[in-house]
């Protein structure tokens, strides 16, 4: 194709915007291969009986822990599985914290600061592991903690004894599991296909026009993203953002994993993971600092886990709650303790020797 | 001449992709199998 605005386009912004996303489908398709194994085990009833005693303590009962666990995959199947939960209170607070559980849409940012974040010569392969974890702990508690707020503070009143039916121990069928791997691999495809090739294709165009200089830096900044980043930069820069993070931002508010098209766009890379790192590790402020240091990793990773970028799961929440008042006071909520913690991770950071 | 034909069919991509954000979105739902399409439930 001789050059021009569409082959710019395609490069840009469809290869770098979807691709970008969808080399995670592997590490998406490892967690669904060992959720389908524990729900194929019929072990999942069981852990929610078990777990029935923990859950109390912060006010809920055993009959959240499936939700809670389906959010691991994806908020929006946890969500709805809450009509399990017969209590309204019960079920409410389940809703309200399903999305601190960290899901598949957030791997593929988790994975690309955490590579950014950590140089791979420094740290071996299980210390990023650990981290990764880390994150996956730090949801999940805040979210027991927030529950704990939610259920005895806020709404009140007492949660019903849990009664469930055990099916019996089978062993997980790989057909089954298989299948469910296949169904999820779709999902995730035609979603890379529909929303997050639609969403790259805006912000490609957003990032590219108008023109105002043939300097790729230069051309950004004077786009309306870049714009819109330095618009937004006084707000986010003491968490250590600058206006590209911010443009990731904004980009993703519908979608998390669009954060990394977002980036791969904005930093002219193609659908490769290792580029973008690379350009991220790159990356500097005016004064020749490096923009992506441990701290402000950190920083957007502790944002991410809590931020409720997705509108998919509003959209979800504002059905099962039957209003706008509760996905509204989710998205504020999130945003807050996301803001909060991120603003607070770069105080201690800074107090503590980082930069 | 190129460029002009490319400038149209970009602009037609681009526009394209953002009506359908916009009915992917907005478009009100309710009833039985009009969930966001995320998951197969």
């Amino acid at each position: 194709m001789p050059a021009g605005v569409l082959r710019e386009l395609l490069v840009n912004g469809v290869v770098a915007g979807v691709g970008g996303v969808v080399i995670f489908l592997p590490q998406i398709l490892i967690l669904f291969f060992f959720l389908g194994l524990l729900e194929d085990s019929g072990y999942l009833a069981r852990a929610a009986f078990l777990l029935d005693r923990v859950m109390h303590r912060v006010g809920l009962s055993g009959k959240s822990f499936i939700p809670l666990l389906s959010s691991y995959a994806c908020a929006i199947p946890g969500i709805m599985a809450t009509r399990t939960v017969e209590d309204p209170k019960d079920r409410l607070t389940t809703i309200l914290i399903a999305p601190l559980m960290s899901c598949s849409a957030r791997i593929p940012v988790y994975t690309t600061l955490i590579a950014a974040a950590i140089p791979a010569a420094l740290v071996p392969i299980w210390g990023k592991a650990a981290a990764f974890l880390g994150l996956y702990i730090l949801g999940t508690g805040t979210a027991f903690l927030l529950a704990w707020f939610f259920r005895k503070k806020m709404l009140g009143g007492g949660s019903p004894p849990l009664i469930l039916e055990l099916p019996p121990y089978r062993r997980p069928a790989i057909r089954s599991v298989a299948l469910r791997m296949w169904e999820r691999a779709i999902i995730f495809l035609k979603r890379a296909g529909t929303v997050i090739l639609a969403l790259s294709i805006l912000l490609w165009f957003v990032s590219s026009f108008p023109v105002r200089s043939d300097d790729p830096t230069e051309k950004l900044a004077g786009s309306y993203a870049g714009q819109l980043g330095h618009l937004l930069e006084p707000v986010i820069r003491p968490l250590g953002f600058d206006w590209r993070i911010g443009i990731g931002l904004v980009g993703s508010l519908a979608a998390r994993e669009v954060f990394v098209s977002t980036m791969s766009i904005v930093y002219h890379v193609g659908g490769e993971e290792a580029g973008l790192v690379a350009a991220m590790q790159g990356a500097r402020w005016p004064n020749g600092e490096s923009i992506y240091t441990p701290l402000t990793c950190l920083s957007l990773l502790v944002f991410y886990v809590y931020a409720l970028q997705c509108l998919s799961t509003v959209a979800v929440a504002k059905r099962e709650t039957g209003g706008w008042g509760w996905p509204a006071f989710m998205m504020l909520y999130m945003t807050g303790l996301a803001y909060g913690a991120a603003w607070i991770v770069q105080i201690v950071g800074r107090a503590l020797g980082f930069s | 001449m190129s460029e002009s034909w490319q400038g149209w069919v970009t602009g037609g991509i681009v526009l394209g992709a953002l009506i359908y954000l916009v009915i992917r979105f907005f478009k009100p739902k309710g009833g039985k199998g009009s969930g966001c399409g995320k998951c197969s439930s």
